[in-house]
């Protein structure tokens, strides 16, 4: 081991859960002396609870360096810390407060703080004890009763214990109020104090407990009926709720190119099968939205000095960090989309580069646009893209349809205007749609004066002109589109010989 | 509470412009407000981008067979007239050799029966998957499960679910059209009333019965009655919630529509002769199917959502001889027809065509136990023909041992079909869900199914 300041320091915060034992053994032996001690006693009980908060602090700050060497997430230990400090301020003010009054405010708040505090406790347990001298009352009753009746043994034994109680019950109500008004002279906040900080240092313990061996270690062997008392963790496989589509379409490809040769179906290394989703559940070694604390992550995640390290190091290379990541995803309960490799989640490139030049568009106003039976849809949910029919708009109300349209004129990325006698400055309109893809203008009384003005449209790929009277002359006019791709040409005023001047395009 | 009198004699002045206004914005349905009030699953735009807005469904009902058709299987030459070992318990245990020859076609070289040519001229342009699986080997079940992917009667059918889901661009149509023959595989089941499939005559009769208008009422005096009746229906909504009474003013608006969009798109005598001769509507053996497919052509073309063509005696369990030529005819030339067809006016590209049975045939020969010549329903390997929206182009899924009894790679089930139908069009089958009794059903019945993602491009 290197002699390093951070060696040096992990090698201290090592010793957290030894020291750690000192105040938990101080603490209890030193209010036992305190509060049932003889006189002759009282010093020691005060030396005592002095070295019970120097040794808590030592193990605090041990406890601090220790996880920051082992590097512990900070949520686990936040609990155990937390209670740790509370135990250390709750005692060194019960130690240190002053019980007189001095001239600073702040402390003489605190100590009346506290000493109302201890009333108020002092109240409560007063209330408990009667409280549950009244419950009682019936079964007293019926036992005087039983005993006048029949004179049992027993009765002998308990009779000292049930006069006392028959006498205390005489006590008039102005012993109860005389109590209840003594409480305030009576109680001692400091008692609180200790009282309290015995309970936190107890339940810091078990916290610290529960660190090392595990939630619900206490209840591991206990008998069934203490067990859920005792914290025991429910036996439920949290792993069934890993996504089964997504393990299919993301996860089993990883495991099939990693591990299968091991783990697979026809091989069981280490009793330990991953080629379905079951076969990984039942393995428990995933435990759900915990992929760090997950066993199948811990072993990929090793370096490869390690021996555990999975996959083997003479088998091959680690996992890359998309299938790390992929893994993590998935173990914090991502689910598949059934779309395979998700490809047709995402928008092609061509439509992607159109989409993140476009504003928002929320779906309300696209549901506005279809009016006058024009059918716009937006073409992807998130995403400001339209799809635009306006086949079956009347005549009298294309020009409505394309005026409504307007202002998302640059949203449109596929048009159908099939069928449709369109007007000049329909055509004009039609050449301020520059993100247009995809247009159908099929059957329509496009010219080729017409596809002269189209030439503007940079982005479209898609021309369906069949049935049109378009004729060779619009050869030059589809040159000018640049990201023409597909042209349909069939019944238009071009003829079999002249097609192939477009023989260096797909066409049908 | 009840409507009175008065109520409805007053409403009556005042609706009449609401009436129209609310029906007309039905415009695009997955925008307008579901009758209950909810917005459509689709409403905030498609789950994928769509590789098609629309689906022609041609179904070969009875059972095509794959042996006469797609499937050449080497090993029924060997075994003809004979049972295989690991097949002597099936019933009708000797296996029958296909009934003709194969050729490669195209770029793909594919194999295509010699009873199918045309089809094979084209077969670049389809996706064959070779093992659709049904549940159920029998004719009722079978083919409710195709239509619906439910098990139980009464279903919605997928066409109904696509209408649910984004709606017909044509209003003035149904989004829902059958062709061929009326199976009863169209209802809409629990969805709402005016996404049932509607059935249209292609045999020479009125398309939609009771069509026209009776000549005593004149269309003005038409459109009022219409009117007032979903005046009517409207203040009933408005009092008692009922959501099957919007529903009722839309088939009513549809069945106004109807009168004079029908008789225009279902005349298929206005197609040009090259057209009529291609689909082979002059010859009496291509009529039919030729006929029913132009239609089909056109009623898409038109805007309708979902078609489906259904083409009975495929069922050919024994003259399989006699009959599967005949029917093989029958289909050749109008589906090449359709392709080519939807391929010249660019209709192909979002168009998506589905050719299938409900299930596929045995290898065996049913006639030794029946007499003559024929072949078993075949729940575990069938064929699905897949062309347009987004397919890939001559590629062949899944595949059969090698008598073609069983599917041994990449089984397609009928639900995983449903799915990949509705991914072509953009939607999630695991989102588009509708609430009843407690669950929410799918279109692609209980239990997971996949998207097939690799049949498409």
């Amino acid at each position: 081991m290197a002699d390093s300041f951070f060696s040096n320091i992990a090698f201290l915060g090592n010793f957290h859960p030894i020291i750690v034992h000192f105040p938990l053994a101080l603490l209890p032996v030193a209010l036992l002396f305190k509060w049932w001690g003889r006189p002759t006693l009282q010093p020691s009980a005060n030396g005592m609870l002095l070295l019970t908060l120097a040794f808590a602090v030592a193990s605090a700050l041990m406890g601090m360096t220790n996880s920051w060497a082992n590097a512990y997430t900070i949520d686990t230990i936040q609990t155990h810390a937390g209670l740790a400090w509370a135990t250390i301020a709750v005692l060194a003010v019960a130690i240190f407060l002053p019980t007189e009054s001095t001239g600073s405010a702040t402390l003489n708040t605190l100590r009346k703080l506290l000493h109302g505090l201890a009333v108020t406790i002092g109240k409560l347990f007063l209330l408990l004890k009667y409280a549950l001298i009244i419950l009682l009352l019936p079964l007293f009753l019926l036992y005087l009763l039983f005993r006048k009746l029949y004179r049992w043994q027993l009765a002998k034994r308990l009779n000292p214990w049930f006069d006392k109680i028959r006498r205390k019950l005489r006590t008039r109500w102005s012993t109860v109020t005389r109590h209840w008004r003594n409480l305030s002279t009576l109680s001692n906040w400091k008692t609180l104090c200790y009282g309290a900080s015995l309970v936190l240092i107890a339940m810091t313990g078990y916290e610290g407990s529960n660190l090392v061996h595990g939630q619900g270690h206490l209840a591991r062997h206990a008998p069934t009926w203490l067990a859920p008392l005792l914290g025991a963790q429910t036996e439920e496989n949290s792993g069934l709720k890993l996504d089964a589509l997504y393990y299919q379409d993301h996860v089993q490809p990883i495991f099939r190119k990693n591990c299968f040769k091991c783990h697979g179906e026809d091989k069981a290394k280490g009793n330990l099968q991953l080629h379905t989703i079951e076969h990984v559940v039942n393995a428990r070694i995933i435990e759900f939205e915990s992929p760090y604390n997950s066993e199948l992550l811990k072993r990929v995640l090793l370096s490869h000095s390690d021996p555990s390290a999975m996959p083997p190091v003479k088998n091959g290379k680690r996992l890359s960090p998309t299938a790390i990541a992929t893994l993590v995803a998935w173990i914090n309960g991502k689910k598949g989309d059934g779309a395979g490799s998700g490809e047709n989640t995402e928008l092609p490139p061509a439509y992607a580069d159109i989409a993140s030049t476009l504003p928002e568009l929320s779906s309300d106003s696209v549901r506005g646009l279809n009016h006058h039976a024009a059918v716009v849809t937006q073409l992807l949910t998130g995403h400001s893209l339209l799809s635009v029919n306006l086949q079956f708009v009347t005549e009298n109300n294309l020009i409505a349809a394309l005026e409504q349209l307007q202002p998302v004129v640059e949203h449109i990325v596929d048009l159908n205007i099939s069928g449709r006698t369109l007007s000049k400055s329909t055509i004009q309109t039609l050449s301020t749609m520059q993100n247009l893809v995809r247009l159908n203008l099929s059957r329509s009384n496009i010219s080729d004066n017409d596809l002269k003005q189209l030439g503007t449209l940079q982005n479209l790929q898609w021309l369906n002109l069949f049935g049109t009277a378009i004729t060779a002359k619009s050869h030059r006019y589809f040159e000018e589109m640049p990201a023409l791709k597909t042209l349909f040409v069939s019944g238009t005023g071009i003829d079999e010989a002249e097609l192939n001047q477009y023989a260096r395009w797909s066409q049908d | 509470m009840a409507i009175k009198r008065r109520d409805i004699l007053k409403g009556f002045g005042l609706g009449a412009a609401g009436v129209a206004a609310n029906l007309s914005l039905m415009g695009n349905p997955v925008y307008a407000s579901a009758p209950s009030g909810i917005l459509s699953p689709m409403a905030h735009g498609m789950h994928f981008v769509p590789k098609a807005k629309r689906v022609i469904f041609l179904w070969l009902a009875g059972g095509i067979s794959q042996f006469e058709s797609f499937e050449n299987k080497q090993m029924l030459h060997k075994w003809h007239d004979q049972s295989p070992m690991q097949y002597k318990t099936e019933c009708g245990p000797s296996c029958l050799k296909p009934l003709a020859d194969f050729k490669r076609y195209g770029e793909s070289g594919t194999e295509v029966s010699d009873f199918l040519p045309n089809i094979g001229s084209i077969i670049d342009e389809f996706t064959l998957v070779k093992t659709l699986q049904n549940f159920a080997p029998a004719h009722p079940a079978a083919g409710h499960f195709l239509f619906t992917g439910e098990r139980i009667a009464g279903k919605p059918a997928l066409g109904s679910w696509v209408n649910y889901a984004i709606g017909s661009e044509n209003h003035n149509l149904p989004g829902f059209i059958n062709l061929g023959y009326n199976h009863g595989n169209n209802k809409n089941g629990y969805l709402r009333s005016d996404l049932h499939g509607v059935f249209f005559a292609t045999d020479g009769k009125a398309a939609v019965d009771f069509l026209d208008r009776p000549n005593s009422i004149n269309a003005a005096l038409q459109k009022q009655a219409i009117d007032s009746v979903n005046e009517l229906d409207m203040l009933a909504y408005s009092e008692l919630g009922d959501a099957s009474r919007k529903a009722h003013g839309k088939v009513y608006e549809l069945a106004y529509q109807m009168q004079s969009s029908i008789p225009q798109v279902m005349n298929i005598e206005e197609e040009s002769p090259a057209i009529r001769a291609m689909y082979g509507i002059d010859k009496e053996e291509t009529k039919t199917l030729g006929v029913n497919l132009l239609s089909a052509r056109r009623l898409i073309e038109s805007g309708v959502r979902f078609v489906n063509v259904s083409d009975g005696g495929w069922d050919h369990h024994s003259g399989i001889d006699k009959q599967f030529p005949k029917k093989a005819a029958n289909l050749d030339r109008p589906l090449m027809a359709l392709v080519t067809d939807l391929k010249q006016r660019g209709l192909l590209d979002d168009t998506l065509l589905v050719v299938t049975g409900e299930f596929g045939r045995t290898p065996f020969n049913e006639g030794k136990v029946i007499g003559g010549t024929g072949r078993g329903h075949n729940p575990r390997a069938g064929i699905i023909l897949l062309a347009g929206g987004g397919i890939k182009k001559g590629f062949s899924y899944g595949e059969t041992d090698d008598f073609g009894m069983d599917t041994v790679k990449d089984p397609v089930t009928i639900n995983d079909l449903n799915a990949s139908i509705l991914y072509s069009l953009g939607i999630d089958h695991t989102r588009l869900t509708y609430e009843l009794g407690g669950r929410n059903f799918k279109a692609t019945g209980v239990g997971d199914s996949r998207i097939v993602t690799e049949l498409f491009s």
